[in-house]
């Protein structure tokens, strides 16, 4: 049963739309992610269901009932949503920590166990007479973590939530997650970190400039990031192929060569051989009209499909036996004077290649794309 | 009356004049900073912009414009305010007042959304939420009335102007120590330029601690 509903809603900062006629629901207790690339609009609707941003059109419904100014707050005691960037209050650990609880008139014995209890799981008990702004950015994040749990939303959002964090920190996030599951805690994450996220979703969906483009349901199953990505793999160059390892160094990573295509493989470094996923970040790839010279070890040579113009930067589609999308600035685009046609190269090193084992993240199960 | 009988005279009322004016400018431009640092109207951005840039106004220019209200013939003229005291406070709390204002305003709109935001998402309602950026603007307003007391305390120009640096009556830290090194007492106006600059540290350390005091009490 959806807790939040979405219907056609629109959102405009100026002449700019964040957000246009998005329709989508939050179903109670579920893991849903929310995938796409910066600025698709991944913030401004996690904002939307928080109730801290009235959408330009559309209507948001709580519980099945449209959510007024008068319910706005009783949408707001039952979300809770963490920020990308950590914010904070200048006092204390624990004073931030307890906030929220004392918001909610709890006895300050109640609250001291409440706090003490989640600062234990995000690990900051030590720290709770320090000052907040004192802690690093990895704390604070932590600590952000710490004051939405302890008010123990029906929904938790969470915006890009291991930004600011280490891999222990990022592994940290993903263990609280997964311990929220079956505990009826409804979890919304936000990311365009897409091979960086880990928990184990319910759904997946993508957002593209302001617009849902897909969806994808795991039907009782669940899938991870891997699986999500597929919502979204023509756009971050992901290609299932075969990796062969190369004779050399004897600790891994090994350098191997992935055919991709039946006339395309690629160099990458990889731990094991055999069926694998590849992805080449769009950003990573460098494009040429002459060949060039540079310790890259991948330069193919292809032909452009497509030019797709985001403000100052454009999504290059390069035909090269498979499609690679690159991003690059409408500067270089007009100097090297790159249209529909024109012949050019695409070069990454072999280290830019994420090379996945093609078993993981495909559980999903009966997947259904919706777009 | 000792040399040294007179630098603590006029420290003292130095210290008085400049400490109401900063007082009287604070209680009117701290309340405007936060409402113009909370407000979402159009016309925030040009009201803090205006009070931006009366915080650089001259002093003599602020003097001068004062002295043609305070004299006999000026609109303010039956009041017999120049030379006085009280207008040497007026004239320093307009002096200070844009400084109160801007520092203000500019503090909660940075802190604004986002506060405002983190404390609604943690269940305050929007009277909470306004309390909680007003809180968080705490260091703001006391960099506010730091600045602004340091203003006050330092100039010269409304000093002379309105005031006329008159013996016992209007002569304060900066006007002496003007007089006195025209006079060639470059000594005496060293020595009084030192417990200028005295005051002005130690009145900023007290802020600060009574900063750091005033947090602890509003998280009780």
């Amino acid at each position: 049963m959806a807790v939040i509903q979405l219907r056609s809603v629109t959102v405009h900062f100026g002449p700019t739309r964040a957000l246009s006629d998005v329709d989508l629901e939050v179903r109670r207790g579920e893991l849903l992610s929310v995938l796409g690339p910066n600025g698709s609009g991944k913030t401004t609707l996690l904002r939307v269901v928080a109730g801290l941003l009235q959408p330009s059109d559309g209507t948001v419904l709580l519980d099945g009932t449209p959510v007024s100014r008068d319910t706005l707050h009783g949408l707001r005691q039952r979300v809770t949503m963490v920020f990308q960037r950590p914010v904070v209050f200048g006092t204390t650990v624990f004073n931030n920590v307890a906030y929220g609880l004392r918001r909610r008139g709890l006895s300050e014995s109640e609250v001291a166990v409440q706090v003490e209890e989640a600062l234990r799981l995000v690990g900051l008990d030590s720290l709770s007479t320090r000052h907040a702004r004192s802690l690093s950015g990895g704390e604070q994040k932590r600590l952000s973590l710490a004051m939405a749990l302890v008010t123990q939303p029906e929904l938790l959002l969470l915006d890009e939530p291991t930004a600011y964090l280490d891999a222990e920190g990022a592994d940290m996030v993903w263990r609280l997650v997964e311990s929220l599951r079956g505990t009826g805690t409804g979890i919304v994450v936000a990311t365009h970190d897409l091979l960086g996220m880990t928990p184990l979703s319910d759904r997946a969906v993508f957002l593209r400039a302001g617009h849902v483009v897909s969806t994808r349901e795991a039907h009782g199953h669940v899938m991870d990031g891997l699986a999500a990505i597929d919502v979204v793999a023509p756009e971050r160059n992901v290609y299932h192929g075969h990796a062969r390892l190369l004779p050399g160094s004897s600790t891994g990573p090994y350098r191997a060569l992935v055919q991709i295509a039946p006339s395309v493989t690629i160099e990458a470094l990889a731990h094991h051989g055999g069926e694998v996923r590849v992805s080449v970040p769009p950003e990573d790839i460098a494009l040429s009209v002459t060949p060039v010279i540079s310790s890259a070890r991948n330069s193919l040579h292809g032909r452009v499909v497509g030019v797709e113009r985001h403000g100052d930067l454009a999504v290059v589609s390069v035909d090269v036996g498979v499609v690679f999308n690159t991003l690059v600035t409408a500067e270089s685009l007009a100097r090297l004077d790159i249209r529909e046609g024109t012949a050019v190269y695409v070069t990454f090193k072999a280290s830019s290649v994420r090379v996945y084992s093609a078993g993981a993240g495909t559980g999903g199960g009966d997947m259904h794309d919706q777009s | 009356m000792t040399v040294e009988e007179e630098i603590v005279e006029i420290t003292l009322r130095s210290l008085a004049v400049s400490g109401l004016a900063t007082l009287l400018a604070a209680a009117a431009g701290i309340p405007l900073g936060l409402f113009l640092g909370l407000a979402r109207s159009r016309g925030r951005d040009m009201l803090t912009g205006v009070f931006r840039g009366l915080m650089s106004m001259p002093t003599v220019a602020l003097g001068l414009v004062l002295y043609v209200i305070f004299s006999r013939s000026g609109p303010l003229g039956v009041f017999r305010l120049l030379y006085t005291p009280l207008a040497l406070v007026i004239g320093q709390a307009l002096l200070v007042f844009p400084i109160g204002v801007s520092i203000t305003a500019e503090t909660c709109t940075a802190l604004s959304s986002r506060v405002r935001e983190l404390a609604l998402t943690l269940g305050a309602d929007e009277r909470g939420a306004t309390a909680a950026v007003v809180r968080e603007s705490l260091g703001g307003i006391m960099l506010a009335v730091s600045a602004s007391f340091s203003r006050a305390v330092s100039e010269l120009g409304v000093a002379l102007m309105v005031g006329g640096n008159l013996e016992g009556i209007t002569r304060v830290l900066t006007t002496s120590i003007a007089l006195e090194t025209t006079r060639g007492e470059v000594v005496l106006g060293l020595a009084l330029t030192v417990v200028l600059l005295s005051i002005m540290v130690v009145f900023n350390v007290v802020l600060r601690s009574a900063e750091q005091r005033i947090r602890w009490w509003l998280w009780q």
